[in-house]
C-alpha cells in the first residue's frame, strides 16, 4: 500500500502545483496585457564569458562537434572515452557494440538523450551508442551526475549520469535561406561513410532540415594475436557493416516566442559479429539487423518570466533480428527476434519566484512493450511514472539544488509471473560556490540517490531472468573545485577542473551461477571512488592559436559484498586505475594540426587480480591534419586523418582487438 | 582456415619442442622439460603415480582453461601446467579429460580442439575439430569423441588423426559417453531451436565393432554425464532447468534385450568407485540465494541408496554443504574423493577426503571451474 499512499500524495501535489502554476500563467498573461513591452535597444555588454562547466554544481565535460572532428576521433565510442570518469566497453571494429558507464556505476546508470529526450532500451538497459555518428552531432555533454537544468524529463533528472547529444542544428546567414551540406568519408578496412544535410528557412518562424547518411565497412583489419609464447599476425573476419540513419525535422517558432521542434528518426543496420578471439576458431558467422525509429516532438513556452513549461511525447521503435548458424541448432540457425516500443510524454514547468529562487516540477509517463522469442514470458508491458520535483536557490556566489524523484513502475504480461509494483523517492541535494567574487574558484559538492529498475531481460530472459529481483540503489557523493581564468594576453581561457566522488551500489544485479544454471541476483555490494581531473586552455598569438586539454582519472572500484571471497576489494574488471587523454591543437591560416593521445592502465579483464587475468597497459595516439577553403559561396573542409598511428594492438574488452593503424579522410562542401 | 595453419604450425612446432627437450638428463636424472626427478616425462608410469591432473574449465570467452598437477602424496601443486610446459593456452573452456594408456586426453569445447597429452603436460598430438567437442571415451588405441551438431568422432589415440566420423543424430548436442562391453553410449541432451531449447531424454547406442549407430534408449530429460560399472551405464541427467518441472536425475540403464531405465535419486553430480555411485545434489533457493548441497551414494551391488553424506563432519563439509558442487572425483588408487566448488568468479579450491569421509587437505587450482581430475 505503501507506493498507493505516496501515489496519492503526489497526486496532491501534483494538482496543487498545477492549480498554482495555471493561477500564475493566468496572472502572467495579465501582467502581459496590462504592461505595455517596450523594445529597447540592444547594450553591448562586454564580460569574461565562463565556461558552463565552470558553474556547474554536479560536474560536467561538453565537447563541440569542431572539437571532435579536429581530434580525428574514429567514432562516439572513441571520443567518449577520452573524457574523465567514463568507462566504455567497445567490442571493437565499426560495428561492434559500444557502451559507456560513468564512474563505474553501471551501463544502466547512464542515461543517453538525443535532443533533450532520452533513448530507451527497456530490454537491455544500455544504449548502443555505436549507432550515433559525430557527423550527426553538434555537441555532446557528460554530466556526472544530475543535468543542471530545470526544465528537462524527469528521466534525465533520477538517472545516475546523463550523456547528452545534440544533434546539428541549422544556422543561417542573411544571404540564403538554406544550407546545403555534402560530406564524404573513407577509410581504413573498407570504410565509406557519405552524408547530406539539407535545412530551409521558411518564413521567419520555421525551419525544415533533413539528414541522410550511409555507411559501409567490410571491418576486416589485422590485429596481432598472442597465444603465452606465440604472436601472429591475424584478420578480424565477419567484422562487416551496412547502416543507414535519415532524419527529418521541423523547428518552429511562434509569435508568443513559444518553440516548436518535431522530429523523426529511422536507423537501419546489417552487421555481423566477430565474437570473441578464440584460439584455433574463426569462422564467426552471428549476424545482427536492427531497425530502429522514433518520432518527438518537444513544445517551450515560456509565459512569463516567472514561469517556462516545456512538455515532449516521443514514439520508439526497436527491432533486433540475432542469427547465428551451425550444427548444434535445430535446421542450422538460431534466431532471436526483438521488438520494442515505448510510447514516452515529459511535461515540466519551471517557476522562479525571483532571481533567487527557482522550482521546477517534471512529469514522465513512459508505457514499454517487448516481444520476443527469448523470454519465459510473452508481451511484457510496463508503465513507469516519474516525477521529479526540483528546488534551487541560485545567487551570484552560490547555487544550492535540491530534487525528489519519485519513480513508480508496475509491470503486465500476457503470461508468466510478474515483479510486483515498485515505488520509490529518490532525494539528491547539489551546491555549487564561489568563495569570492575575487577568486576566480568555484566549488561543489552533491549527494544523490538513484534507483534502476531492472531490465526486461533481467526480468524475463529465458531461465536467466528472476521476477523477484529489487532494483539497484545507488548513492553518490561528490565534490569539485573549479578554477578558470579569464582572457589574459595570449591566454584567451584557461580552466582547470578536479572532481572527487564516493559511491555505493546496493542490491547490484548480477548473474550468479549455481551448478549449471545462471540467474539475475540482488547479490553484490560496490564501492568505487576516484578522482577526475581537466584542464583547457586556449592561447592565441596573432593568428596563430594553440588549443590544450587534457582529462585525468584516478579510480578504486571494487566488489565488497564477501569478505570471504578471493575477489574481495579487488578492482572491478576492465577498470583501470589511472587513465587519460591529452589533446592540442594548432590552428593557422594554412591548416589545423591535432595530435592526441590516449592512454590507459593497466587493468583486469576479471574479478580475480592476478596477474594471468591482466591486460597491460596501452597508448592510442592519433593525428588529425584538416583545412577549410573558403570560396564565395561554399567552403570545403578537407580532413585527414591517422589512427592509431603507432599501431598499438589492444584490446578494450578481452579478445575483442581493437583496429591498429589506419586512415581516414574526410571532404564536406558547405553551402 | 588460417587458424587452422596457425594451430598446425604450432603443434609442430610443440613436436620439435618437445622432442628435443623431453628428454631425461642422464646426469641429473631430471626431465628437462618438466623438471621432474627421475626417469623419461612419458614412459614409466611409477614417476607419475602419485600425480592428480585437474582440468580448469575457465571461463567462457576468455581462453583461460588450464591445466593443475596435484601431486596426492607430498600434496605439491603445480599451476598452469600446460601452458608452462608448451607455451601455447590450451584454449578457451575446457570439457573432459580422460587417462588412457598412461596418457592424457583433453577436449576444449571453445576450442573446438581434442589434446593428447604425455603425462608430464608436454602436449603430443592434437585434433581440431568443425563443431564442439564434449566428451571422451577410449577403447582399443581409438579416442571417441561427441560433438555438438550429433556426430562422434574416432581418432587415433597417439596421432590424434581422424579415422571415422558418425553422424548419430541430426542437430542435437551430444554429451557425457560410456563404453559398455563394445557399445558407446552417448547422451543426446538437447538441440538448440530455432526459438527455444529442446531437451532430449535418449542414450544413443554405438556398436564399435562397424562404429554404427545402432540403437536409442529412454533415459531421464537432459542426460549429460555418462559412467560405466559393473555392465550398467549411469546417466546423469539435468532436466530442464524445471521449465516444465523436469529436474535432476540419477539414474541407470541396464543394457541387454530390453533395456531399461531405473531411476535412482536426484543428483547434479557423480563419480564410481568399487560398485558405489557417489553423488552431490545442489539445490539453490532462488528466494533467498542459498545452495544446499547433499551428499549420498548408491550402492550398485545391493541396488541401495544411501542419504547419508559419505563425508564426515568438518569445516570443509560445512562449507561444501552451502556451496555448488562442480566436480566429484575418486582416486581410483585408494579411494579418496576429491570435490571442488564453483561460483565462476573464484579459483577454484579442491577438498580431499579419505575414504572414510576424512577431511585431509584442499589446495586452489589456479583456474576457474575445476571441473575434471585424473589420477595417474
Amino acid at each position: 500500500m505503501s507506493h498507493t499512499v505516496s501515489f496519492h500524495t503526489r497526486g496532491w501535489m501534483l494538482a496543487l502545483w498545477l492549480m498554482a502554476g495555471l493561477h500564475q500563467v493566468k496572472a502572467g498573461n495579465i501582467c502581459s496585457d496590462s504592461l505595455r513591452s517596450r523594445q529597447i535597444g540592444e547594450v553591448g555588454v562586454e564580460a569574461p564569458v565562463l565556461p558552463h562547466h565552470a558553474l556547474s554544481s554536479t560536474g560536467e565535460q561538453s565537447l563541440s562537434f569542431k572539437d571532435m572532428e579536429t581530434h580525428g576521433t574514429r567514432d562516439l565510442a572513441d571520443v567518449l572515452r577520452r573524457l574523465a570518469g567514463t568507462q566504455v566497453k567497445d567490442y571493437g571494429g565499426i560495428g561492434g557494440l559500444k557502451t559507456i558507464s560513468v564512474r563505474n556505476m553501471g551501463a544502466a546508470h547512464t542515461a543517453v538523450c538525443y535532443d533533450g529526450l532520452p533513448v530507451s532500451n527497456c530490454q537491455a538497459g544500455q544504449v548502443d551508442i555505436g549507432r550515433f555518428a559525430i557527423d550527426d552531432l553538434e555537441g555532446l555533454t557528460l554530466y556526472n551526475g544530475q543535468a543542471d537544468r530545470l526544465l528537462q524529463p524527469a528521466r534525465l533528472t533520477a538517472a545516475g549520469a546523463v550523456l547528452s547529444l545534440q544533434a546539428a542544428r541549422p544556422t543561417f546567414n542573411d544571404t540564403r535561406n538554406y544550407r546545403l551540406s555534402a560530406q564524404c568519408r573513407a577509410g581504413s578496412f573498407g570504410e565509406v561513410n557519405p552524408s547530406l544535410r539539407y535545412a530551409q528557412r521558411i518564413g521567419s518562424q520555421a525551419v525544415a532540415y533533413g539528414y541522410a547518411n550511409f555507411m559501409r565497412a567490410d571491418g576486416i583489419y589485422p590485429f596481432e594475436l598472442r597465444n603465452i609464447l606465440q604472436v601472429t599476425q591475424e584478420r578480424r573476419h565477419n567484422s562487416d557493416i551496412r547502416q543507414g540513419h535519415a532524419e527529418i525535422g521541423w523547428l518552429q517558432t511562434f509569435r508568443d516566442s513559444s518553440r516548436l521542434d518535431t522530429k523523426i528518426y529511422g536507423f537501419l543496420s546489417e552487421r555481423g559479429l566477430p565474437g570473441a578471439v578464440i584460439l584455433y576458431v574463426d569462422d564467426a558467422q552471428e549476424r545482427l539487423r536492427n531497425k530502429n525509429a522514433f518520432a518527438q516532438t518537444t513544445w517551450h513556452k515560456t509565459f512569463s518570466p516567472r514561469w517556462e513549461l516545456q512538455s515532449a511525447a516521443k514514439y520508439t521503435y526497436g527491432w533486433e533480428l540475432y542469427r547465428d548458424f551451425g550444427p548444434s541448432y535445430q535446421n542450422g540457425r538460431l534466431t532471436e527476434k526483438t521488438t520494442q516500443q515505448e510510447g514516452y510524454i515529459t511535461v515540466a514547468a519551471a517557476f522562479h519566484a525571483n532571481r533567487y529562487w527557482h522550482l521546477s516540477l517534471a512529469e514522465d509517463g513512459a508505457l514499454n512493450t517487448l516481444e520476443s522469442n527469448s523470454l519465459d514470458v510473452a508481451q511484457p508491458t510496463r508503465f513507469t511514472n516519474q516525477a521529479a520535483l526540483t528546488g534551487r536557490f541560485e545567487a551570484r556566489r552560490l547555487t544550492v539544488t535540491g530534487t525528489l524523484v519519485h519513480t513508480y513502475v508496475t509491470e503486465h504480461a500476457v503470461n508468466g509471473k510478474l515483479p510486483d509494483d515498485l515505488s520509490h523517492l529518490s532525494p539528491s541535494l547539489s551546491l555549487s560556490f564561489r568563495p569570492s567574487a575575487h577568486l576566480p574558484v568555484r566549488f561543489r559538492a552533491m549527494y544523490r540517490n538513484t534507483y534502476r529498475v531492472p531490465t526486461f531481460n533481467e526480468l524475463y530472459y529465458r531461465r536467466l531472468g528472476f521476477t523477484a529481483l529489487k532494483p539497484e540503489n545507488a548513492n553518490q557523493l561528490g565534490g569539485g573545485i573549479t578554477a578558470y581564468m579569464p582572457p589574459h594576453g595570449i591566454v584567451r581561457q584557461l580552466s582547470l577542473t578536479a572532481d572527487g566522488y564516493y559511491n555505493r551500489i546496493r542490491d547490484k544485479i548480477v548473474a550468479i551461477p549455481t551448478a549449471y544454471v545462471w540467474r539475475m541476483q540482488n547479490f553484490g555490494r560496490v564501492r568505487m571512488y576516484g578522482i577526475d581531473a581537466t584542464a583547457q586552455t586556449s592561447l592565441q598569438y596573432r593568428n596563430i592559436g594553440l588549443d590544450l586539454s587534457a582529462s585525468y582519472t584516478w579510480q578504486k572500484a571494487f566488489d565488497a559484498t564477501d569478505p570471504q571471497s578471493q575477489n574481495y576489494r579487488d578492482q572491478l574488471p576492465y577498470t583501470p586505475a589511472h587513465s587519460g587523454n591529452v589533446g592540442t591543437t594548432l590552428r593557422t591560416p594554412w591548416v589545423d594540426i591535432n595530435y592526441s593521445v590516449l592512454a590507459v592502465g593497466r587493468r583486469y579483464f576479471h574479478q580475480l587480480n592476478l596477474p594471468q587475468y591482466r591486460m597491460d597497459r596501452y597508448e592510442d595516439h592519433s593525428l588529425t591534419v584538416g583545412r577549410t577553403v573558403a570560396f564565395p559561396h561554399c567552403r570545403l573542409t578537407l580532413t585527414a586523418s591517422l589512427l592509431n598511428l603507432t599501431n598499438a594492438q589492444y584490446s578494450v574488452v578481452k579478445n575483442y582487438p581493437m583496429p591498429g593503424r589506419s586512415y581516414r579522410f574526410t571532404a564536406r562542401m558547405e553551402l | 582456415m588460417k587458424y587452422r595453419k596457425l594451430f598446425y604450425a604450432i603443434l609442430c612446432m610443440m613436436a620439435v619442442n618437445a622432442g628435443l627437450t623431453a628428454c631425461v638428463d642422464d646426469e641429473e636424472g631430471e626431465c628437462l622439460t618438466c623438471g621432474y626427478q627421475g626417469n623419461d616425462c612419458s614412459d614409466t608410469p611409477s614417476d607419475y603415480e602419485n600425480h592428480v591432473f585437474i582440468l580448469n574449465q575457465g571461463s567462457w570467452g576468455t581462453i583461460d582453461a588450464s591445466l593443475c598437477r596435484y601431486n596426492s602424496a607430498d600434496r605439491s601443486v603445480t599451476h598452469n601446467l600446460f601452458s608452462t610446459k608448451n607455451g601455447i593456452s590450451l584454449g578457451d573452456t575446457g570439457q573432459d579429460m580422460i587417462f588412457y594408456n598412461d596418457q592424457v586426453y583433453i577436449t576444449v569445447s571453445g576450442g573446438r580442439t581434442v589434446y593428447h597429452v604425455g603425462r608430464c603436460g608436454i602436449l603430443k598430438a592434437a585434433y581440431h575439430a568443425t563443431a564442439e567437442v564434449r566428451s571422451l571415451a577410449a577403447k582399443d588405441g581409438k579416442i571417441y569423441v561427441s560433438c555438438y551438431g550429433g556426430t562422434v568422432l574416432k581418432l587415433d589415440a597417439e596421432t590424434m588423426e581422424k579415422e571415422a566420423e558418425l553422424q548419430v543424430v541430426e542437430n542435437a548436442n551430444l554429451e557425457g559417453m560410456a563404453i559398455c562391453g563394445n557399445i558407446l553410449y552417448v547422451a543426446k541432451s538437447h538441440t538448440q531451436g530455432e526459438n527455444n531449447p529442446i531437451y532430449h531424454n535418449t542414450l544413443e547406442a554405438i556398436d564399435l565393432t562397424d562404429f554404427r549407430h545402432i540403437g536409442t534408449y529412454q533415459v531421464a530429460v537432459n542426460p549429460n554425464d555418462v559412467l560405466e560399472m559393473d555392465g550398467k551405464v549411469y546417466v546423469l541427467s539435468w532436466g530442464d532447468y524445471a521449465l516444465n518441472g523436469y529436474g535432476y536425475d540419477l539414474g541407470y540403464l541396464t543394457p541387454g534385450e530390453t533395456p531399461s531405465y531405473t531411476s535412482v535419486c536426484p543428483a547434479s553430480k557423480m563419480a564410481i568407485y568399487d560398485h558405489t555411485v557417489y553423488y552431490a545434489y545442489s539445490e539453490t533457493d532462488w528466494s533467498t540465494y542459498t545452495t544446499t548441497t547433499s551428499f549420498g551414494s548408491y550402492d550398485a551391488a545391493t541396488g541401495t541408496l544411501n542419504e547419508t553424506s559419505f563425508l564426515k563432519p568438518s569445516d570443509a563439509t560445512t562449507l561444501l554443504s552451502t556451496s555448488s558442487i562442480y566436480m566429484i572425483e575418486v582416486d581410483p588408487h585408494n579411494g579418496d574423493f576429491y570435490i571442488a566448488a564453483s561460483d565462476y568468479q573464484n579459483h577454484s579450491v579442491v577438498y580431499r577426503f579419505d575414504h572414510e569421509g576424512n577431511y585431509l587437505t584442499s589446495f586452489n587450482t589456479g583456474g576457474i571451474n575445476a571441473c575434471q581430475a585424473i589420477f595417474m
